[in-house]
């Protein structure tokens, strides 16, 4: 009942947000609907297009799974920049274990992706644990602490590719992994699209399910909402903090999964900024809700790589479009407060009506 | 200062909460308004202090009609008000939380600037003159209950309050606070101020006020001087002639004991002590009513019978066997059911469906051996407690938060007995509700008893007590103070006993 309205507002919102964007065209001379053309054609409608918009929006699509299993249990984690270093870590160590010559240089390509999830999501899932135990124990407050543990990962991934896992060679990274420890790519070799985008869709059905139609997914919810009803009603708090946070660290740590395995093939030093807040925001903008969070990374990966279309084609700086992608989340998350001054709006026009009604009679 | 009311009312929708009221408080006196749970003495004094405006009535300062439209109105008329819970910022220091929020007194006109200096010396002054005990410099946070109170006290005198209003201002005291709390109030009288105190407690009416007034049921019953009364007529006026309720009670044999609790005692996170060596049993197909003011460890009693907290000494025996380590969800899984006092935060949760509440403390009925929620199943209940109780909601995916509190009520109370508990405890069961659905509440709870269930009712309303319960037990400070049969019971006997004087 609440997702019809939901989705209006996101798309209101979103061309509000492209509307009030053609104002940052002007001092470029350029048609706006060109450039929007340009960005969308590119991003949604071509093949190559919507190979790089899904590749871009699979990592969002983890840390949104990750960001919505946390904060609907109550549990405010906003590490997943560190969980996604951590998952990185895992899935490099496994891969690098099957070159040849190493310990896991037999095994068959599929179970060596399924080792490699596993080691991921354990990395990030204990990862986020550590910040759960602070809390259930000694009150540690998860917002702090969850961003603070994200330097440390990223400064340990740091040492990690300038020391011992370092390849030969003037950059800190690792070697190139092994072709078989890599994800396949879905739409042959020149599109980017990759396997990790598959496995995203099936953890956010998984998501989905389990909040809605699991026991645990019922004391994550009702212990998100009610802290003092959950507990009237005997559920476990400690419990489900951990149990969240280790879940939701372990979907944060797919995303660096599907980075180094899928994308970059390697482990390297700065590996990506920004994907553990932004996959935040695409939580936000689902509404904190598996499905809506797809269809938000997508747009959003959407947006990412349109300005970069954009910025290539007909030369208008990709900040522009990162100016209208903000003006787009900004109405979106704000989406409810609008909604409710139309509906005092309409509430006023439909009591003048009547009183008016009244008059006449 | 002379203060009067005159004819004030108050309505909320049909309920009366003020029914022409009328008071006077003479200059440099300590007066009492004392009443019941819900007689209309906080509503009377949200008025006086310009928060409730009243629909009819006047109030007169010095001879001059003055209507409060807001708090500044009254505390421009030097009307200061303590509430139950202090309005405090506990990292600030005692001057600054007295100055806050005023412009006067700062000492600057800047902004940015604070003159804590002056303000400090002259709270030390005040402190010295009125034997408040108050360092200026010290951080509130570090204060015990009683000075925060008294940092409260400073901060009215500070505005140069000529009428202190005190809501209950011992509930949260020790003995010893309390008392020196009095000794201050009385230094403040002899120094021309009036003092008007809301408790429920006799005895520091007879021993520390001047003037009484009794509020029964919105209206007020009894005015006088404190030397004139006794605490039997001050009972009896707060307890009045009673209507009562009238209910069948069906005789039930009652033999086995359902549940024990032994020498229960029991502090809270500030150390504060709850529940005093409470001890009680009730037997299968026995109501035992808890009759007490709120606050004196009633819920307490109901949240560790529960497990919801735990006691420091003492023992809870459930079907003869110790419970007192078992967890909530075990505690439940044994049978027992709670119906909290707050319905909405506490027996429901708004944002989730009728159908997900009807799971709340049942999830293990309702969950596969794999972990899985059976969603369809647990549809299928909620439709019928829905059609059993007659709650009015179009159907099970309706969310809880939009029912009426009636409704709701009827919701939780048909979750919690749909296993047949052994044990029902209903806390304010009543509270707020309509006469149709506090009827429908009570006939449910003697439904449970002639079922053989054991209750514990604990409630404030007393009507509700008499007409529910086979035993009667009276808290007053944590402490159960009195036990009887309910058989031709002495009502103002009572009523003694909840306002804490032991006969």
């Amino acid at each position: 009942m609440k997702s019809f309205p939901r989705i209006i507002y996101t798309l209101v919102a979103v061309v509000a947000g492209l509307t009030i964007g053609t104002l940052l065209f002007i001092p470029f001379n350029v048609n706006p609907i060109a450039a929007y053309q340009t960005m969308f054609g590119e991003a949604f409608l071509s093949r190559q297009g919507i190979g790089t918009t899904l590749t871009k929006a699979t990592p969002l699509i983890f840390v949104g799974l990750g960001t919505l299993v946390a904060w609907k249990s109550g549990f405010y984690y906003l590490g997943f920049q560190g969980t996604l270093y951590l998952g990185a870590t895992g899935a490099t160590l496994v891969a690098l274990g099957a070159r040849d010559g190493h310990i896991l240089a037999g095994i068959p390509s599929p179970l060596l992706m399924v080792i490699s999830l596993l080691a991921a999501f354990a990395f990030g899932g204990l990862w986020a644990l550590i910040v759960g135990v602070l809390k259930v124990s000694k009150g540690g407050n998860d917002v702090l602490l969850s961003l603070m543990f994200n330097y440390v990962a990223v400064y340990l991934v740091n040492y990690l590719v300038t020391r011992p896992l370092r390849a030969e060679g003037s950059l800190p990274q690792t070697e190139r992994f092994p072709d078989r420890a890599t994800l396949p790519r879905l739409l042959g070799e020149t599109n980017d699209l990759h396997f990790g985008f598959v496995v995203a869709l099936l953890a956010a059905g998984v998501v989905w399910y389990v909040m809605r139609f699991t026991s645990i997914g019922y004391q994550f919810t009702s212990f998100g909402l009610n802290e003092r009803a959950s507990r009237y009603a005997g559920i476990n708090a400690k419990r489900v903090t951990l149990v969240a946070a280790f879940t939701a660290g372990g979907l944060g740590a797919l995303a660096g999964w599907s980075q180094v395995l899928g994308v970059q093939y390697r482990l390297l030093d700065g590996l990506d900024q920004v994907t553990g807040f932004e996959g935040i925001v695409t939580a936000l903008l689902g509404g904190l809700n598996a499905i809506g969070a797809v269809f938000a990374a997508i747009l959003y990966g959407g947006l990412v790589y349109g300005a970069q279309v954009m910025q290539r084609r007909i030369d208008i700086p990709s900040s522009v479009a990162s100016m209208i992608q903000g003006v787009i989340v900004l109405l979106v998350l704000t989406g409810p407060i609008w909604g409710h001054f139309v509906a005092r709006w309409r509430r006023r026009n439909k009591s003048n009506g009547v009183s008016e009604g009244i008059a006449v009679q | 200062m002379l203060l009067e009311l005159r004819d004030i009312t108050k309505r909320y929708g049909d309920v009366v909460a003020n029914d022409r009221v009328s008071l006077v408080v003479a200059p440099e006196s300590i007066h009492a308004i004392v009443g019941e749970n819900g007689a209309g003495k906080s509503t009377l004094m949200n008025v006086l202090y310009g928060m409730t405006i009243p629909d009819a009535g006047e109030i007169i300062v010095d001879g001059v009609n003055c209507g409060f439209r807001r708090p500044q109105d009254a505390i421009a008329k030097k009307i200061g008000m303590v509430h139950q819970d202090f309005l405090v910022i506990p990292r600030f220091t005692v001057a600054e939380n007295v100055i806050l929020g005023m412009r006067e007194g700062v000492g600057t006109k800047n902004l940015f600037r604070t003159d804590l200096q002056a303000a400090s010396l002259k709270i030390c002054e005040l402190a010295e003159q009125f034997g408040l005990g108050v360092d200026p410099h010290a951080t509130v946070a570090t204060l015990s209950v009683g000075v925060q109170q008294r940092v409260e006290i400073l901060k009215l005198l500070y505005r140069d309050a000529d009428l202190l209003i005190l809501d209950e201002p011992t509930g949260v005291l020790t003995p010893q606070e309390s008392e020196g709390l009095f000794a201050v109030l009385k230094s403040l009288k002899q120094s021309g101020k009036s003092i008007l105190v809301i408790t429920h407690k006799l005895n520091e009416v007879m021993n520390h006020t001047d003037m009484v007034t009794v509020m029964r049921a919105g209206r007020d019953v009894l005015h006088g001087l404190t030397k004139d009364m006794t605490t039997d007529i001050l009972a009896d006026a707060m307890v009045g002639e009673r209507p009562g309720i009238q209910l069948q009670r069906q005789p039930v044999e009652r033999l086995e004991t359902a549940l024990e609790v032994r020498g229960v005692t029991y502090s809270d996170r500030r150390d504060v002590m709850r529940l005093r060596n409470v001890s009680l049993r009730i037997r299968k197909g026995e109501v035992l009513g808890i009759a007490g003011v709120d606050g004196n460890g009633q819920n307490e009693l109901a949240e560790v019978i529960t497990g919801i907290v735990s006691p420091s000494s003492g023992d809870v025996l459930f079907g003869e066997r110790s419970v007192i380590n078992d967890g909530i969800a075990e505690r439940r899984r044994l049978g027992m059911a709670y119906i909290p006092a707050d319905r909405r935060n506490v027996g429901s949760i708004h944002e989730l469906s009728l159908a997900e509440n009807t799971a709340l403390g049942r999830l293990s009925n309702y969950v596969s051996r794999s972990g899985f929620l059976r969603r369809r199943l647990l549809g299928s209940h909620a439709e019928r407690v829905i059609t059993n109780y007659q709650i009015r909601a179009p159907n099970a995916h309706f969310a809880a938060g939009n029912l009426s509190g009636g409704n709701l009520q009827k919701l939780i109370l048909g979750r919690e007995m749909f296993d047949a508990p052994a044990l029902v405890i209903v806390e304010q069961p009543t509270r707020g509700l309509d006469i149709r659905a506090s009827d429908f509440v009570r006939q449910t709870i003697l439904e449970q008893r002639m079922k053989g269930a054991a209750v514990l009712l604990i409630s404030a309303d007393l009507d509700e007590v008499l007409a529910l319960s086979d035993t009667i037990a009276v808290m007053y400070e944590g402490e159960i103070v009195g036990q009887m049969e309910n058989q031709n019971i002495d009502v103002s006997r009572l009523g003694l006993l909840m306002a804490g004087v032991r006969t």
